[in-house]
């Protein structure tokens, strides 16, 4: 239970809020109670102080102490006020008073009462009975007490109604705040469920989100954005996973064809060559098509395993430039390699992969007697490769979308070549996965240029002479 | 009956065009849409088998060149599946819609009805007189014997019984019976005519001097 936030919530709220009340409550009683006694102590006080005034007033030292005729007379007219008398009535609750002298022989008292030894001023309950000692002439001690049950009584009912307005209160807090946690998380739980339904949807449909808190409101505008990015890319997957169909079934109705064909009656042996040559050509390319698409997927997973080794860029180039001398020179294409040896931590087979793709997109894209310049430069943290073609260039509202898979801008001309249309988002794939980035830049008529740029391997190692 | 294959891979376009001629018909190629769209709006076909996914020119705009000129049965041919797809080609214009990959022996079935039903035929077999022609078999027989006839002669006497009533110039025989890259020579039409005449009777077919040949609607 205590996982769940709204229990939290209320839980604690319901802590402070009971120990709120309490305390205040508790308070508010303490108070109450002092109060009344004091009051009860002051008049009492007060009626002990006026007889210790009758004492000194009515009586000398001489007639205190001892027992004369006169002083039981004059003890008799000692009395308290007549106010409080009245007040109180002459029955249990009547106030009395006890006065004695200082080795505990009582003067006069009006209700049995304890003298005790207690210094003054004091005031002391016994029982039921408040009473106030205050010392009187000649080391006599006056007391003066009262019945409080009356008053007990009335602090008992104000306890007891303290007590309920305090539940009461409470009651209604703890009701407000089951509201209060149910309607803050309410949203909460909402775009709870609704994740929920779309873990196993294809599709993912936004959450209305209107009028509610503004912090949940940011939370809430951030999970719809969040979904349209999860449908976007469930919608370029389907794509993904069309186009991937589309490109094998081509191939294979080659294969499916021909076969069919050269079964369909006695043929010539070279008729039958020729088929299997044709069967070779369209597995081979479905064999490379897989080969991509296997290479994409391990990339989509972050699973693509790279062999990290210290390479020089520019070496690779130079490797690249040499295998795709042959073709260029079909071509009439001149390949120029410049710059300077920069190292990087790289897989050398996928990134010759990616220069060698690069390049012969520059040689075939290229017009007839064309350049092809490739760069390699050091720029600060990066190795930085840059492939320029003489070509026609590629048109701006393409350039965008050129390294996305199956992308074709003409589709001719991939055709051709064999191409997948593959080739651009696989080089993107490795680049990105050895950390780096790549980029295009085109000049209709002029020439396109791709950037790839990588880590620089900052390790400082001494050149080995190969 | 004279097709013209419109797809970019080579060697499917080469598997087609020869299962198709040993069928009997005689077949036009083109690998790319330029070279498909002036064929098919320059000359007359039986049929024109089109593929959607052209470099140049693509198939839909292939067809709607053909379209704007010629009423000739066209049987698309794609790996596109997609129900919009199929929707857009068969309202674009085309008379029948196949998905890569497929049968060979299907492919001939479709053929076989467009080119029927664009002749107003409404079945495979066609009676002229004592004659039946089978279209689908891709036999004749006579009285109820099959005649043996070779594939050209076959192809000329289907030609002639779906252009039955209507005068058919030796020209346009030509142009039906042999291909883009044959170089035989016209009069070999005339060989044809009086082959199957010795072989299906001389009232089979008529002449129109100095005009054309036409087998008339029913004897």
């Amino acid at each position: 239970m205590f996982q769940s936030l709204r229990w939290r919530l209320q839980f604690w709220y319901a802590l402070i809020l009971v120990l709120v009340i309490a305390g205040f409550g508790t308070l508010l009683l303490v108070k109450l109670r002092q109060a009344r006694f004091d009051e009860i102590d002051t008049e009492l006080q007060a009626a002990a102080l006026n007889l210790q005034e009758q004492l000194q007033v009515h009586f000398t030292p001489a007639t205190l102490d001892e027992h004369e005729a006169g002083t039981e007379k004059k003890l008799a007219g000692l009395d308290l006020p007549h106010s409080l008398r009245k007040r109180y009535g002459d029955g249990e609750a009547a106030p009395y008073l006890v006065i004695w002298r200082e080795d505990g022989s009582i003067l006069k008292e009006t209700a049995d009462a304890v003298p005790s030894p207690e210094g003054v001023p004091a005031v002391r309950q016994r029982g039921s009975y408040r009473e106030v000692i205050v010392a009187g002439p000649e080391q006599t001690r006056i007391l003066v007490g009262r019945l409080i049950t009356a008053d007990l009584a009335e602090l008992g009912q104000s306890t007891w109604q303290v007590t309920v307005i305090g539940l009461g209160v409470l009651l209604i807090g703890l009701v407000g705040s089951w509201w209060l946690a149910h309607s803050a998380v309410a949203p909460i739980q909402a775009m709870s469920a609704a994740a929920s339904t779309m873990a196993g949807a294809s599709q993912a449909r936004p959450i209305n989100l209107s009028g509610v808190y503004i912090e949940l409101d940011q939370l809430g505008q951030n999970f719809n954005a969040l979904l349209d990015r999860l449908e976007a890319t469930f919608k370029q997957q389907a794509r993904f996973t069309a186009d991937a169909s589309h490109e094998l079934r081509t191939p294979l109705t080659v294969l499916l064809t021909q076969i069919e064909l050269a079964l369909s009656a006695p043929r010539p042996a070279e008729q039958y060559r020729q088929t299997i040559e044709s069967c070779l050509r369209a597995a081979q390319r479905m064999k490379a098509l897989v080969e991509d698409l296997l290479i994409l997927a391990r990339a989509d997973a972050g699973k693509l395993a790279l062999r990290l080794q210290r390479l020089d860029l520019k070496q690779v180039v130079e490797d690249a430039a040499a295998l795709l001398e042959p073709l260029a020179g079909k071509k009439q294409i001149g390949i120029n390699v410049t710059g300077e040896s920069v190292p990087v931590q790289g897989d050398p087979d996928r990134l010759a992969q990616v220069v060698t793709n690069l390049l012969s997109n520059a040689i075939f894209y290229n017009r007839p007697m064309g350049k092809v310049q490739l760069r390699v430069t050091g720029d600060r943290g990066e190795a930085v490769l840059a492939v320029a073609d003489t070509g026609e260039g590629i048109p701006a509202k393409d350039l965008p979308h050129l390294f996305e898979r199956f992308y074709r801008v003409d589709k001719a001309r991939s055709r051709v070549t064999g191409g997948s249309g593959l080739g651009l988002a696989i080089c993107k794939s490795i680049i990105e996965t050895h950390g780096g980035t790549i980029s295009v830049t085109s000049v209709t008529d002029a020439g396109t240029t791709f950037v790839v740029r990588l880590p620089r391997d900052q390790e400082t190692v001494p050149q080995l002479k190969d | 009956m004279r097709i013209l294959v419109i797809e970019d891979e080579v060697d499917l376009l080469k598997a087609v065009a020869q299962s198709l001629r040993e069928q009997g018909y005689a077949v036009d190629e083109a690998l790319d849409g330029v070279d498909g769209a002036f064929k098919a709006t320059t000359w007359e076909y039986d049929a024109v088998i089109l593929d959607l996914m052209l470099p140049g020119v693509d198939g839909w705009e292939v067809l709607r060149q053909m379209r704007t000129k010629k009423k000739t049965p066209v049987l698309i041919l794609t790996a596109r599946d997609g129900i919009p797809d199929r929707i857009k080609g068969l309202d674009s214009g085309a008379d029948d819609y196949l998905i890569k990959p497929f049968a060979l022996k299907e492919l001939f079935a479709r053929l076989r009805a467009l080119i029927r039903r664009s002749s107003g035929q409404a079945q495979a077999a066609i009676k002229v007189g004592d004659v039946t022609v089978d279209t689908v078999g891709r036999t004749v027989a006579r009285a109820g014997t099959l005649v043996p006839l070779t594939a050209r002669e076959y192809a000329l006497v289907e030609f002639l019984v779906l252009q039955r009533g209507k005068l058919v110039t030796r020209t346009m025989i030509y142009d039906h019976l042999f291909d883009e890259n044959d170089d035989t020579l016209s009069n070999l039409v005339d060989v044809h005519v009086s082959n199957i005449r010795k072989k299906l009777g001389k009232d089979f077919i008529a002449t129109r001097r100095g005009q054309g040949y036409l087998i008339e609607e029913s004897v």
